[in-house]
C-alpha cells in the first residue's frame, strides 16, 4: 500500500525576522508583529526599495561550534540553527536511531550568496588565483543539507531542493513522500535562505517586485490589500522533524500535527508571472486535498503564499475560489509574509511550521497591514487580528517563480 | 621584513587554527599528514591562508613537496627573501 505509513511533525525550529526560536516567532505571529524595517545590512542609497525583513540579534555560535560557523554561509547558519532547535524540541536522540533511516532534505532557492558575491568581486577586481579554495563547498546550495548531515551524523537521503519561492514546501513534501514510501523513518526537513546581499537585493529590486513603501517599512508587506506594491525580501529558516507515526509513538515523541497531503505541479506559463487564471494553483490545491484522502469541505484554514504582489495575491484568490467554490468565502486565509516578508526558499518551510503551530494552538494568525479592500481579493484574510479557531485540517500554498507550485495539507492527529 | 622565527610563529598559528590544535603542540618536525592529520582539502585551505598572510603564491608542486612544518617555513622564508631581493 502506497499510503500506509503516516507521517507526523515532532519538532520545530524557526528563525525569522520577528522571532528567533519557535516560541518567540509564534507569539509574534499571533500578535501580528512585523519583523520588517529599513534595510541596514548594506548601503542602499541607489535602491528604490529600502525595506527588508532582517534577522537581528542572532549569534550562530550559540547553535553550532564556532569553527563551523566561521566556515559556512549565512543560509547554512539558519539551517543548522533551526536543526538544533528542532532536534531538541523533538526530544530526539539520534544516537539511538538507525541513522541510515534519517534524512536531511532542505529547500534553498539561492544558496550561499553572501560568500559568492564577495568572492566574485575578488575574481573581477583582483585575480582568480586569489579566490578562496572553499568557494565551491561554501557557495553550493547543497551545503545546507550536507552540513546538517555532517553535524548530526545523518546517513539517509541528503538532498537540497531549489524551486525558488516554493523550495521549502517542496523539501517538506518530498521528505513526507520518502517516509510514506518507506525510504526513511525520520527527516530533518525545511528551508533556509539569506538573500539580503547587495547583488541579490539589487536583482530583485530591478525585477520591480519589491515594495517601495520606504516611509513606513512595517506596513510595506500588505498581502491582499488594495494598495500593496510588492513583496519585502526577508531571511530566515525553518526545520520540521518529520517522523513515521509508529516510530514517533514508540519513543513518546511530542506531536504537533500530521502531514497528510502533498501535491506539486507547474503552470508551464512564465518564468516569473503566475498564470492569470490560477488554474495550476487551483489544481495543486485540489490534488493535495485528494492526496490527503479528504474533501475541500474539510479545510479549516489556508496559509496562503500571499506575497503582497499585485499578480500573486489576485491569482491566488482566484485559484482558491476555483478550488473551493462558494465555500472559499467561509475559510480564513492569511499571510505569514505580511509579518516576516518573503524568505524565498525558506518561506514554504516556515509556513508549514505555522500550520503545525496553528493546529496545535488552535489559532489562526492574521494578515497584517490589511486596510483597503481590493475588488479582486474578497475572501476572509483574517485582517490584522488573529483568532482562536478549532483547526482540524489546514492547507499551505507555495508558488515559486517559474510556476513551481506546491501544496501541503496538515491535520490534527487522529490516532 | 620578517625574520625566520617570526615566519615560523605565524605558520604555526595558521596551522593550529586549521587543525584545531594548541599552537604549543606544533613543532618544526611535526608531519603534516601524520601528526597534524591534514587532508588535501585542509592543505589547500592552509596554502590559501599562507598566501594571503605573506603575499606570495604557492604553486601546486611546492604544496606537494612539503611534508613537515619546517618544510613550509623554509619554503615561505625563501619566497619572502626572493621577493624582497627582486
Amino acid at each position: 500500500m502506497l499510503n500506509e505509513r503516516r507521517v507526523v511533525i515532532t519538532g520545530l525550529g524557526i528563525v525569522a525576522s520577528n522571532g528567533v526560536g519557535t516560541e518567540a516567532f509564534w507569539q509574534a505571529n499571533k500578535k501580528g508583529v512585523s519583523g520588517t524595517d529599513t534595510l541596514t545590512r548594506f548601503d542602499h542609497r541607489d535602491l528604490e526599495s529600502k525595506v527588508a525583513s532582517e534577522v537581528k540579534n542572532f549569534d550562530p555560535t550559540e547553535f553550532m561550534p564556532s569553527d563551523v560557523a566561521e566556515r559556512v554561509d549565512r543560509f547554512v547558519h539558519f539551517g543548522l540553527t533551526c536543526t538544533q532547535m528542532a532536534v531538541a524540541d523533538s526530544k530526539l536522540d539520534l544516537s539511538n536511531e538507525d541513522r541510515y533511516r534519517v534524512g536531511s532534505i532542505i529547500g534553498s532557492g539561492l544558496g550561499g550568496l553572501l560568500f559568492h558575491e564577495e568572492q566574485m568581486m575578488q575574481a573581477y577586481q583582483r585575480d582568480t588565483l586569489r579566490l578562496n579554495p572553499a568557494c565551491v563547498p561554501r557557495i553550493t546550495p547543497n551545503a545546507v543539507a550536507s552540513h546538517i548531515a555532517i553535524q548530526y551524523g545523518v546517513l539517509g537521503p541528503n538532498i537540497v531542493i531549489s524551486t525558488a519561492c516554493a523550495s521549502g514546501a517542496h523539501a517538506v513534501g518530498e521528505a513526507f513522500r520518502k517516509i510514506q514510501h518507506g525510504e526513511m523513518d525520520l527527516c530533518i526537513s525545511g528551508g533556509a535562505e539569506a538573500p539580503l546581499t547587495v547583488f541579490t537585493f539589487g536583482a530583485y529590486n530591478r525585477l520591480r517586485v519589491l515594495s517601495k513603501r520606504n516611509g513606513s517599512p512595517q506596513e510595506a508587506s500588505r498581502p491582499f490589500d488594495l494598495n500593496r506594491d510588492g513583496f519585502v525580501l526577508g531571511e530566515g529558516g525553518a526545520v520540521l522533524i518529520l517522523e513515521e507515526l509508529e516510530h514517533a509513538l514508540k519513543r513518546n515523541a511530542p506531536i504537533y500535527a500530521e502531514l497528510t497531503g502533498y501535491a506539486s505541479n507547474s503552470g508551464g506559463h512564465h518564468i516569473v508571472m503566475p498564470d492569470p487564471d490560477g488554474a495550476d494553483a487551483s489544481r495543486v490545491m485540489s490534488d493535495a486535498i485528494k492526496d490527503a484522502g479528504i474533501s475541500s469541505d474539510d479545510i479549516d484554514y489556508i496559509n496562503a503564499h500571499a506575497t503582497s504582489t499585485g499578480a500573486n495575491d489576485r491569482c491566488e484568490t482566484k485559484a482558491i475560489k476555483a478550488a473551493f467554490g462558494k465555500r472559499a468565502y467561509d475559510i480564513p486565509v492569511s499571510s505569514t509574509k505580511s509579518m516576516i516578508g518573503h524568505t524565498i526558499g525558506a518561506a514554504g518551510a516556515i509556513e508549514a511550521a505555522v500550520c503545525a503551530l496553528a493546529i496545535k494552538d488552535r489559532f489562526v494568525p492574521p494578515t497584517i497591514n490589511y486596510k483597503d479592500k481590493d475588488p479582486d481579493c474578497d475572501l476572509d484574510y483574517v485582517p490584522n487580528v488573529g483568532r482562536e479557531a478549532k483547526l482540524d485540517t489546514v492547507l499551505s500554498n507555495s508558488f515559486g517563480f517559474g510556476n513551481c507550485n506546491a501544496c501541503l495539507i496538515f491535520s490534527k492527529l487522529n490516532e | 621584513m620578517e625574520n625566520y622565527t617570526q615566519v615560523e610563529q605565524t605558520v604555526k598559528e595558521i596551522l593550529a587554527k586549521q587543525v584545531k590544535m594548541d599552537v604549543a603542540n606544533i613543532k618544526p618536525e611535526s608531519s603534516l599528514a601524520e601528526d597534524l592529520r591534514m587532508d588535501s582539502f585542509s592543505a589547500v585551505e592552509t596554502a590559501f591562508d599562507l598566501e594571503e598572510k605573506f603575499g606570495i603564491q604557492i604553486p601546486n608542486e611546492a604544496l606537494s613537496n612539503v611534508k613537515t612544518v619546517k618544510d613550509i617555513v623554509d619554503y615561505i622564508f625563501g619566497q619572502i627573501q626572493n621577493k624582497t631581493s627582486v
